[in-house]
């Protein structure tokens, strides 16, 4: 265990380059997932609904076509979209709320009405999923990531046993407590 | 705040218990809760109600998925205006367009006695918040500061009492800009005039500061009188400071963005300044001028739109204009001045508006424009941003045009000394310069017809190229063979630089005295590269005979043989090290005489030298040299460069050893990002960098993340090292101890035992082959198996090899010392642990804990679990912390004790920096 390896002196000069750093792959696929993100809401106009499953596969290929990623990366990948996917989210469900406190000129209708609760029940139960997350953190680090995969990154068991290197089995019993205890804290 | 309100013994209990309970079918799952035993009974009330749960989750969809998110736009929607309706003080008249922000009018007020027609905007309901309304009095504001007969007037803006938003703008009844140049047929002149009028409005507004943001087609109208009118300014921001952030706000508006015509930084969503709106001029003027879009794009998204706006420089517009007459005209100052409106990097774009027209002015004066061809730089720069690994093959060729003209010319000249023989020189230097420039040039986009082209293609068309077309010029052949041979083994394309460094040597060899200095040149550059390749041997005669042909033809001090002389010290580093020594510092001496001061080549030496005295555990020496040598370095060749790469990477290694594993940590990081950076990320290279990553990680009490890091490490080398190259076998070798210390002992088995298979050639590979073999034979003697564990060991000792690395010599002593320990045969074991220790205090220059460690770990397999203890605690009052003890199986035993928790105390890392905090 003490050996220490060779070190590789190297001689001739080389050229300057732009920057990059260790963690950079990952770095950049919060990058990506963010812009991403931003721009499909912004570009789809009315109905544009946040997919995160297509957000995290898609910016997955995005990174490994630009070489950025490496097939080994994609373990690592998954489970850093799960945490990505997450605060983007969380993000923005804060800045839309923060803009509706900011007191919107709301019109009131009866139609409009139900729609707008069934929103905001929605962004209500994702800020509560966030905490919940935290909470269950401190118990069991892998069920948390198994939510964070599953219900921010919107990934498969399957992908969520291979980013974790656990059996299928496992993520599907790990989801089904978290459910249990999601359901209770979100009651 | 959430809580689940249960301490960690509460949890644990409830997740058993739950698990067993989930094994059940659903309908048997409560009464076996309720027949639980009476200890169970303060959880029974909280496990029900959990697992009664189960029967609303299964009928619902319930955090199935996460809710649709965040449909903004669909909220609080009321019904479409439609015709005739009142909104505010104006009457809907006919709808002119609509778009992702809204729907646009004609409307007129209706409480007026003679009605002003108006474009009416109405944005979406989505905006209907109060950062709306701030929004829309700040464009008015902004707008009543432009008065400009090209700028359509924003009359009033507001919300109405039922809540609808509204911009009332001057309505212009006009044609788009492309349209009526394209169905005109307007020619250059008269089209630039008309052009000049969009870019003199849009300066003004540049002038007070305003970025329209969204300048295209459709928003520049041109009316039947012929003057242009620049509308919907409404996504512009007051700028503050010269430059403005995307808030919030403007991030919401950016929805309406048209990314055809965005620039890059407004699809990076960096800073926009006066320059993004010249970029979208340049876009505007490039598809007024061409009748095409500027990017090609490969499929038609809008991520691959953005993509090529990023990263794709458009194709000159004298090639793509449709009009041969066009083509004609463009070509030349019309090209550039597009072109650098249109440049990604917005320092190189007109500043402004108002520069762009200026220059346009001039070219229609018939006078030379500011603009100029992209120089050689900005085509390095444009080929940078396209391939990393591409990147670094043209920067070295670049120098090597820089290194290689000043190097021979001058250098040659004078070694030879008639006249005419230095004319021909000359002339070779001159045509070497050529060739890589020609090489260069065909990797250049346009050449090659907009087709990505690697490093590896544009070396090898090179290498080509030169065979063909050079055979009658031996010299300038075997030249610049050499000069590929040696791009190819920077890059870590080994086994293409053999070949060419091969026919490089053997041309030169055929030119006789005339080509001798290049002989030398090919010579060594072939010796880094079998050095590269574990090929000593060969490596060292090539070393030996490019420094005496140096020596004969320059003379010993002349600091043209310093190359050579590197080159073989850092062949005899590790067989040689005294050897190695002096040839660093006479290359050293030779570099600050003939400069007066360190130069660049002599801080690498400088660290080479400090690399000896670091391998020779001359650690004062070998930090104080690195951290003389770390500043000239980046003096000398910038931050980003692979000799600041190298050093970070050695004084990681040093921290490490030194036990400041924190510093380690970072100096590493460090490392491996300037090593990525200025290698790519598949060289051998930042390999080295993930393997030293992964041992400090180690330390940091990381296994996993250790694991993951060497694995980068392995599949690097495996790409590029042949199989039984020294680092392959370290990385395999690394791998397995923190497997070891993960408790995986049979995966580390299988690797150790697949490792001890290799046929190890030179001496470096044998040691790290050997290390392998030790720690197979801690993994024997862990299972149980002293006997096979003892005969590694001394298969080990037993080859000469193992005697030249004391390091490996001191721990197959120590094991075999363990494995009689355990047979319990105590004086041969207690000859053999004196002669380990023996070694470790003649190696000692730091702190000499890695005795310590192992000298407990013999008390271990001595069964003296107390005096191993305390060992450890002595070593720990004088500053051991070394976490190993932690994770090491040896100390298994050790640590269930209740005596051993104050020293895992001691020895527990700290978080690592840097490490990514959760959200």
């Amino acid at each position: 265990m003490h050996r220490s390896v060779d070190r590789t002196e190297r001689d001739d000069g080389a050229g300057p380059d732009d920057a990059n750093s260790a963690d950079a792959p990952f770095a950049a696929a919060y990058q990506e997932l963010r812009k991403l993100a931003r721009f499909r809401l912004r570009g789809g106009g009315r109905n544009a609904v946040l997919d995160t499953t297509s957000l995290v596969h898609e910016s997955y290929v995005r990174l490994a076509k630009a070489g950025r990623l490496h097939v080994e990366d994609r373990a690592h990948f998954l489970r850093y979209a799960g945490r990505a996917m997450r605060s983007v989210i969380v993000d923005l469900v804060r800045n839309h709320q923060a803009a509706r406190r900011g007191g919107a000129v709301e019109r009131i209708t009866l139609t409009t009405r139900a729609g707008a609760d069934a929103k905001a029940a929605g962004e209500r139960q994702i800020l509560r999923v966030h905490e919940a997350i935290n909470e269950l953190a401190r118990h069991d680090e892998r069920i948390a990531q198994v939510v964070e995969m599953r219900y921010f990154g919107g990934l498969t068991e399957k992908e969520i046993a291979e980013a974790l290197d656990v059996t299928d089995r496992t993520v599907r019993r790990d989801w089904e407590k978290a459910r249990l205890w999601l359901a209770e804290a979100l009651k | 705040m959430l809580k689940f309100g249960i301490d960690a013994d509460t949890w644990s209990a409830l997740n058993d218990l739950l698990d067993r309970a989930l094994d059940l079918a659903p309908t048997e799952r409560i009464p076996w809760i309720d027949a639980l035993g009476p200890e169970y009974e303060a959880l029974k009330p909280r496990l029900r109600d959990l697992i009664s749960r189960g029967g609303d989750l299964r009928s619902s969809q319930i955090l199935g998925t996460i809710p649709k998110f965040p449909d903004l736009a669909d909220e609080e929607e009321g019904p479409p205006p439609a015709l005739g309706d009142i909104v505010g003080p104006y009457r809907l008249i006919r709808e002119l367009g609509a778009g992702g922000m809204g729907t646009v009018w004609l409307a007129e007020r209706h409480d007026r006695l003679i009605p002003r027609p108006v474009a009416l905007k109405l944005p979406r309901g989505c905006w209907r918040t109060t950062a709306l309304a701030e929004r829309l009095a700040r464009e008015r504001d902004i707008l009543a500061t432009l008065n400009h007969p090209n700028i359509a007037r924003l009359y009033d803006a507001g919300i109405t009492t039922g809540g609808q938003p509204f911009l009332a703008l001057e309505y212009v009844e006009g044609r788009r800009i492309d349209e009526f140049v394209w169905e005109g047929r307007l020619d250059v002149r008269p089209l630039l005039t008309l052009f000049l009028q969009v870019t003199d409005a849009v300066a003004h507004a540049h002038s007070h500061l305003v970025v329209h943001r969204d300048l295209k087609p459709s928003n520049i109208l041109v009316t039947a009188g012929g003057e242009v009118r620049l509308l919907d300014f409404g996504i512009a921001k007051l700028l503050e400071q010269g430059e403005t952030r995307e808030t919030e706000l403007t991030e919401q508006s950016g929805r309406a963005l048209t990314p055809d015509y965005a620039s890059p930084e407004q699809i990076a969503g960096t800073p926009i300044s006066t320059a993004s709106d010249v970029y979208s001029l340049g876009v505007v003027l490039y598809e007024l001028l061409t009748e095409v879009r500027p990017y090609r794009l490969k499929r038609d998204s809008r991520g691959a739109l953005e993509e090529a706006i990023l990263q794709t420089d458009p194709a000159r517009p004298s090639d793509v204009a449709r009009e041969r007459s066009m083509r004609k005209a463009l070509r030349g100052g019309l090209d550039w001045i597009v072109l650098k409106a249109m440049t990604k990097a917005r320092d190189r774009r007109y500043a402004s508006a108002a520069d762009l027209g200026v220059d346009l002015r001039r070219f229609l004066r018939n006078e030379p424009v500011d603009a100029s061809p992209p120089s050689a730089a900005y085509r390095i720069g444009t080929f940078v941003r396209r391939h990393r690994l591409a990147v670094t093959a043209a920067a070295l060729l670049v120098l090597t045009l820089m290194a290689g003209t000043v190097g021979t010319t001058a250098g040659m000249l004078r070694a030879r000394r008639a006249e005419a023989s230095a004319r021909t020189e000359a002339a070779t230097a001159e045509r070497y310069s050529q060739f890589l420039v020609n090489m260069f040039e065909t990797a250049a986009p346009e050449q090659s017809k907009g087709r990505d082209i690697s490093a590896r293609e544009i070396l090898e068309r090179g290498a080509a190229k030169i065979r063909t077309e050079l055979a009658n010029e031996p010299l300038l052949e075997a030249r610049l063979l050499a000069t590929i041979g040696w791009v190819y083994t920077r890059l870590g394309l080994y086994s293409e630089a053999r070949p060419t460094l091969d026919d490089a040597v053997a041309l030169a060899r055929k030119m006789g005295d005339s080509g001798k200095v290049d002989l030398a040149q090919a010579l060594y550059r072939r010796g880094q590269a079998e050095r590269i390749l574990d090929q000593p041997i060969t490596a060292e005669s090539d070393d030996r005979e490019a420094l005496a042909i140096l020596e004969r033809t320059y003379g010993p001090n002349d600091v043209k043989v310093e190359p050579a002389l590197t080159e073989l010290g850092l062949l005899l580093r590790t067989s040689d090290p005294d050897q190695s020594l002096r040839l660093y510092r006479r290359g050293y001496d030779l570099l600050v005489a003939a400069h007066g001061e360190p130069n660049g080549a002599a801080a690498v030496l400088l660290q080479n030298i400090g690399a000896v005295h670091d391998r020779a555990r001359r650690y004062r020496d070998a930090k104080d040299a690195y951290e003389q040598a770390l500043p000239l370095l980046k003096r000398h060749f910038g931050e980003q460069d692979h000799h600041v790469g190298t050093v970070l990477g050695n004084l990681a290694q040093l921290y490490q050893i030194l036990g400041d594993y924190p510093r380690a940590f970072e100096a590493a990081q460090r490392g491996l990002e300037v090593d990525t950076t200025v290698s790519g990320p598949d060289h051998p290279d930042v390999g080295i960098a993930w393997l030293k990553l992964a041992r400090i990680s180690e330390k940091l009490g990381d296994q996993r993340l250790a694991v993951e890091q060497i694995d980068r490490a392995s599949a690097i080398f495996g790409l590029r090292l042949p199989p039984a190259h020294p680092l392959r076998l370290y990385a395999a070798y690394f791998k397995a101890g923190f497997l070891i210390e993960l408790g995986q002992l049979g995966d580390a088995q299988t690797l150790l035992e697949s490792l001890a298979a290799t046929q190890a050639s030179s001496l470096e590979a044998k040691v790290a082959l050997f290390n392998g073999w030790v720690r197979l034979a801690e993994l024997e003697r862990l299972n149980g198996r002293s006997r096979d564990s003892r005969e590694l060991a001394e298969r080990v000792l037993a080859d000469p090899a193992a005697r030249r690395d004391r390091r490996l010599e001191a721990d197959a002593r120590w094991a075999r010392a363990y494995a009689l320990a355990m047979q319990e045969q105590k004086e041969e074991a207690d000859a053999e642990r004196t002669r380990a220790l023996d070694i470790e205090s003649a190696m000692a220059q730091g702190p000499a804990f890695q005795s310590v460690f192992a000298d407990a770990k013999y008390y271990v397999c001595a069964g003296n679990a107390t005096r191993a203890l305390a060992i450890l605690r002595e070593a720990i009052a004088k500053g051991f912390h070394d976490p190993i003890v932690l994770h090491d199986p040896a100390f298994a035993s050790l640590r269930e004790r209740q005596d051993f928790a104050p020293i895992a105390a001691a020895v527990t890392p700290r978080p690592r920096p840097g490490a990514p905090a959760a959200p």
